[in-house]
């Protein structure tokens, strides 16, 4: 949400479209290392349930204060590129897909790449997995959790600020997008890029057949209902089989 | 001092202001203030007492009211026992939910129960034929009994005091017997509950079962006391208010949610202008209890209590 209403503002202030991506993308990181280092590592119990309470806080914040201070409106964002669509295969479209898959297929790879092949990103799956033995070993992991607040708030950025073309900047619109990421995640199977990618593309898929063929009111819900019975079926997801605590 | 005999001395004041206020507005905002008092101390036992997070509790609340009104409105039945079908059919709708959602880790239960509580609404928006969409429902008859209707703010105000001290005596009891005892168990250290021979996740099942019933309820009370509903009432927002008064009035005391229920429910409709405002402060209620106050109100409250 905050990516998509600044690239908004800044491409209305007729800032270049580079230069204002870049800015929107390093400001949310700021500011979400910002909100790790003054509310979250202040918190003063850090167990899981005080810090999902914690960031439900913060994501009131953040988007009550958009809210009030700018408005409530769906703004429209132009298209990166200067075609409105393209025709490929006999179908066309809104050129905007085409930078989403794009952005979508080099996040993927650079995600891959560093949390796989890098030394920071290996440190930062250590810390996810047991903090207090990567804390023995020597690593900082208050650091590392900041860097990965700045990524979170980085990558959301970008998610937020290439789809508004597609779907207007709105003060409320992230709600809708991190559910369905997290219905994505959890169809296919959690701490598996390639897990969340297919399902990622099998609910979108199921979403836009019972647009066509049942209701597009229940677009939405198809999602959900999808992830339900998906954990019903297969809790650990289609393509995981590990990394799901059931005590 | 025994919880009961403080629960005793509410009531007598409850009941005491209850003849007294003479203004239906603070009557009737009161009386909303107890329907809300049942939510929150449903959810209170979850999240309070076994630690599981539900952002999803006003789709429940939305899932008992519309059930009950429109049992009530289309099949013609008792609003009595449409309000108890409905929590009947409600609490096993979140058995069925609850069973594989309650399987996730705490963050991943948090987004799915958000999500739940998002298609609740979404359907109830959806189906425009049934619950009339956007536009809400209306024409709820009005709760009577043996000829005596609850038709004005005092009668509802004392039968809704009634129902949310008779659940939160019946929740207090719960906690205190063995049940509540393995709840907390599960709360604090849920392999050294599993140890213990504590099925963890059937209890995890069954509390939110009844935290569900809970909400139903009172979103069946809700529409025939007003009459109207819309899906507006039941939001995001909504849930997360719910979780805001549990949090503040500290997790796992009843009392201290009793008056953040009563507090929270109150200011926003005495600074109704602000309106626009409240989500913020919602947020940062729920920011500075955590960074200050984990325990919320329950301290100021065992330090009186002292």
């Amino acid at each position: 949400m905050l990516g998509g209403m600044i690239e908004f503002f800044l491409l209305q202030a007729s800032i270049p479209l580079y230069l204002s991506l870049i800015i929107t993308f390093f400001s949310v990181s700021i500011i979400a290392s910002f909100i790790y280092r003054v509310f979250i590592a202040n918190a003063k119990n850090s167990s899981d349930l005080s810090l999902i309470i914690m960031t439900v806080g913060i994501a009131m914040i953040l988007r009550g204060s958009v809210g009030v201070l700018i408005d409530k409106n769906a703004h429209p964002v132009k298209d990166f590129l200067n075609f409105p669509s393209v025709s490929m295969f006999g179908v066309s479209f809104a050129s905007q897909y085409i930078i989403v898959i794009a952005a979508t297929t080099i996040l993927i790879v650079s995600l891959y790449f560093y949390f796989s092949k890098t030394f920071s990103g290996k440190i930062m799956q250590a810390v996810a997995a047991n903090p207090l033995a990567a804390t023995l070993f020597g690593v900082d992991t208050k650091k590392v959790k900041l860097f990965s607040f700045a990524i979170s708030g980085f990558v959301g950025a970008m998610a937020g600020a290439i789809i508004v073309p597609i779907s207007f900047a709105q003060y409320d619109s992230g709600l809708m997008f991190g559910l369905k990421g997290f219905a994505a995640s959890v169809v296919g199977g959690f701490g598996n890029n390639t897990g969340a990618l297919i399902g990622g593309l099998c609910i979108g898929i199921a979403e836009s057949l019972s647009a066509g063929y049942v209701s597009s009111v229940y677009k939405d819900a198809v999602a959900f209902v999808i992830m339900i019975i998906i954990l019903f079926i297969r809790p650990h997801g289609i393509f995981s089989s590990k990394d799901i605590e059931r005590v | 001092m025994d919880s009961r005999i403080f629960l005793a001395i509410i009531a007598v004041i409850v009941a005491v202001s209850g003849i007294f206020l003479n203004s239906p507005f603070l009557l009737s905002m009161l009386a909303l203030a107890a329907l809300t008092l049942i939510v929150t101390t449903g959810l209170n036992l979850l999240l309070g007492f076994t630690g599981q997070i539900s952002l999803g509790h006003a789709g429940f609340v939305a899932l008992g009211a519309y059930m009950s009104a429109l049992l009530a409105i289309k099949f013609s039945i008792n609003p009595w026992l449409s309000i108890f079908i409905a929590t009947i059919l409600s609490s096993l709708i979140g058995a069925i939910i609850g069973y594989p959602t309650l399987k996730l880790k705490s963050h991943y239960l948090a987004m799915a129960t958000l999500a739940i509580g998002e298609v609740i609404n979404i359907l109830i928006m959806g189906t425009v034929s049934i619950t009339g969409g956007p536009q809400g429902l209306t024409a709820i008859p009005m709760l009577s009994i043996f000829g005596f209707t609850f038709d004005d703010d005092r009668k509802f105000y004392f039968f809704a005091w009634f129902t949310a001290l008779s659940l939160l005596l019946v929740s207090i009891n719960l906690t205190k017997s063995r049940f509540g005892r393995a709840l907390q168990a599960i709360k604090s250290k849920e392999i050294a509950a599993e140890a213990f021979g504590i099925n963890v996740h059937m209890y995890k099942v069954i509390i939110f079962t009844l935290s569900v019933s809970y909400a139903s309820l009172a979103g069946g009370l809700f529409a025939f006391y007003i009459g109207f509903i819309s899906p507006f009432s039941f939001g995001i927002l909504n849930s997360i208010e719910y979780v805001v008064m549990v949090v503040i009035g500290g997790m796992g005391s009843f009392f201290g949610v009793l008056f953040s229920t009563i507090i929270l429910s109150i200011l926003p409709n005495i600074f109704s202008g602000l309106k626009e405002f409240w989500p913020i402060a919602d947020g940062f209620l729920l920011v500075f209890a955590m960074m200050f106050l984990p325990d919320g109100l329950k301290k100021l409250f065992s330090w009186i209590k002292q």
